[in-house]
């Protein structure tokens, strides 16, 4: 075994001066012209990115296992918030909807007549922010009111129908102001007893869909702080287990930049494989929950059906992930790698 | 050129933080293209010396000068450009056991951002000049101690550095091969390069001619100058003694 490497050595002193001159010139290359060295350099450091970054995957999957954990927790802490926002968002968009139908019913005052509320709705049609009106009659909302209450039999013990008439009102426009400005005028007429509309129960709807909001919000927070904790500690071990080449590294001239780099893309990777993974997830509940939530809103006489993660949704979840697993071996690097120095 | 001192200490001093006192008060300077050897029993300071050169270690007191550069004021940042232009060999090799020897050789040419054409020729004569071709697809782990001392000697060369560190280089090597392997550093020093070399084994030293620096207990205790070369003897080198000069 050591014959022929003795030999080589013997032969160094000989092969030594040519290999000086195949040297040379690469050193003083910096006297070409100025602009091929960059580019040369630039395309170097494209490459060993790619490298660095294959290279990070490459031992990703030497531990399938571990890796696919880690990325799954990842992913979990990634799916929770974002179900939750796009349950809040779906339920605005729902809420919205539904504000879209907003119509104002005016009760008439019992002594107003079907033939007077008539000549009411007829007025109120002339009005150029009122779209339609339809009027409905003393008998048409006794005939309602049975229809829609366990209590028609107690009407028929009623001598007189109690009901009043009323017209519905569509507005032209459903911006708040148009429908104050009805409401105003409507409430000043003396033959109306009641004019309402169902736009406070929708502000209040809304406003706790608003309080909700912030409360995913909070917890995307809570979760991504969470997710470069998680990535923050496997790039820990990670390095631990890198010990040696780190110090190898640093011996031979490595800049932190670059023995932080393979950690820096084991952070990218873990965020890319978690914001998948929490696609998945996001995914299969909105598969699950379509059926279910649907016929909720089927009760409700709502044709809204329960949207998916719009493709920019899907981007924005991908680059986040991404992002806080870069953001979080970052942390993890920097705070350990001062740490680990030759000795 | 000659005239130029490479490295240059100034009255060090190193304690280490356990109160170990690794070198008191030393002072010496090799100029640059010198080759020196240091000798001096384990725990005479000879691995701290070379430490404070590449900046392992820094210096508790006095100056360590390198090229003209004050290493004491040398922030972190600049430490990995100082070990890019010095070789260092080190007695446990420090080898990379997950890649090749082609790898291992490579590295300081990938840190240092040479396009890979041009990292496989300098690598392959490097693996070469140290008898190992043919072996660059193997593990470190698959070479015998003395191969892997060669790989690691190989690495320190590949870049070319203005300065060249070893410490115990020959530690794990029959006689025969330590003889090519000083012969090598001696090439090397001859292209114009300052070397040196950490050793015990003083038998060596005495038929290659060149300085050697005997270190004891912290403290230089001898500087004897190479065969045919005339050191200037500085006013500061305190522990210069006349019974090695000839």
């Amino acid at each position: 075994m050591s014959n022929r490497p003795r030999a080589g050595v013997r032969s160094a002193p000989k092969k030594a001066a040519p290999r000086r001159n195949t040297t040379k010139p690469t050193r003083s290359g910096r006297n070409k012209p100025l602009l091929k060295v960059p580019r040369e350099r630039m395309d170097t450091w494209v490459l060993r990115h790619i490298q660095v970054m294959a290279g990070s995957l490459g031992r990703l999957f030497k531990q399938p296992v571990a890796s696919l954990l880690t990325a799954t927790v990842i992913g979990i802490a990634l799916a929770l918030p974002t179900s939750m926002y796009l349950l809040v968002d779906n339920a605005r968009d729902l809420v919205s909807e539904w504000q879209s139908q907003g119509e104002i019913w005016l009760y008439m005052k019992p002594n107003v007549s079907d033939l007077r509320a008539s000549q009411i709705a007829a007025e109120l049609e002339a009005r150029g922010d009122v779209a339609s009106t339809r009027l409905i009659t003393r008998e048409q909302a006794k005939a309602l009111f049975i229809e829609h209450s366990n209590l028609g039999s107690a009407m028929d013990l009623l001598s007189d129908n109690p009901l009043p008439a009323a017209i519905v009102l569509t507005p032209t426009e459903l911006n708040p102001a148009v429908v104050d400005g009805i409401l105003w005028h409507v409430r000043e007429m003396p033959q109306v007893d009641l004019a309402k509309t169902d736009r406070e129960w929708i502000e209040r709807l809304q406003a706790i869909i608003d309080l909700a909001r912030t409360f995913v919000w909070i917890i995307i927070l809570a979760l991504c702080f969470g997710v470069t904790i998680i990535v923050g500690n496997t790039i820990r071990l990670d390095i631990e287990n890198h010990r040696q080449e780190i110090i190898v590294t640093k011996l031979v001239g490595g800049t932190d930049g670059f023995v932080r780099r393979p950690f820096l893309y084991i952070g990218y990777w873990y965020g890319l494989g978690g914001g998948f993974i929490a696609l998945i997830f996001v995914g299969l509940a909105v598969a699950f929950l379509q059926k279910p939530f649907n016929n909720v809103l089927g009760l409700f006489e709502s044709s809204y059906q329960l949207s998916w993660l719009s493709i920019s949704d899907c981007l924005v979840l991908l680059t986040s992930g991404t992002l806080l697993g870069w953001i979080g071996s970052w942390i993890g690097v920097s705070k350990h790698l001062r740490d680990i120095e030759p000795t | 050129m000659c005239a130029a001192q490479t490295i240059e200490f100034h009255q060090v001093n190193k304690r280490y933080e356990s109160g170990h006192q690794a070198l008191s008060n030393l002072s010496f300077q090799m100029h640059a293209k010198e080759m020196a050897f240091l000798t001096g029993h384990s725990g005479a300071g000879k691995s701290t010396l070379l430490k404070l050169i590449a900046l392992i270690e820094r210096a508790t007191t006095g100056s360590v000068v390198i090229d003209g550069q004050n290493l004491n004021a040398m922030g972190r940042r600049h430490i990995p450009f100082l070990r890019r232009s010095i070789g260092l060999i080190f007695q446990d090799h420090q080898l990379l056991h997950d890649r090749s020897v082609f790898d291992n050789i490579a590295l300081p040419l990938i840190i240092a951002g040479m396009p890979p054409a041009k990292i496989s020729p300098l690598v392959l004569a490097a693996l070469e000049k140290v008898g190992l071709e043919g072996r660059d697809k193997v593990r470190p782990i698959m070479l015998s101690g003395g191969e892997q001392q060669r790989v690691g000697i190989a690495r320190a060369l590949v870049g070319r550095p203005k300065v060249l560190l070893a410490d115990e280089p020959t530690g794990n090597l029959d006689p025969e091969l330590s003889r090519e392997i000083m012969q090598l550093f001696v090439d090397y020093h001859l292209e114009g390069n300052t070397v040196l070399i950490a050793t015990h084994d003083l038998d060596l030293v005495a038929n290659m001619g060149k300085r050697v620096l005997t270190l004891e207990g912290g403290n230089l205790v001898q500087d004897i100058p190479a065969v045919g070369e005339v050191t200037p003897i500085e006013e500061d080198s305190i522990h210069t003694l006349g019974e090695g000069h000839e």
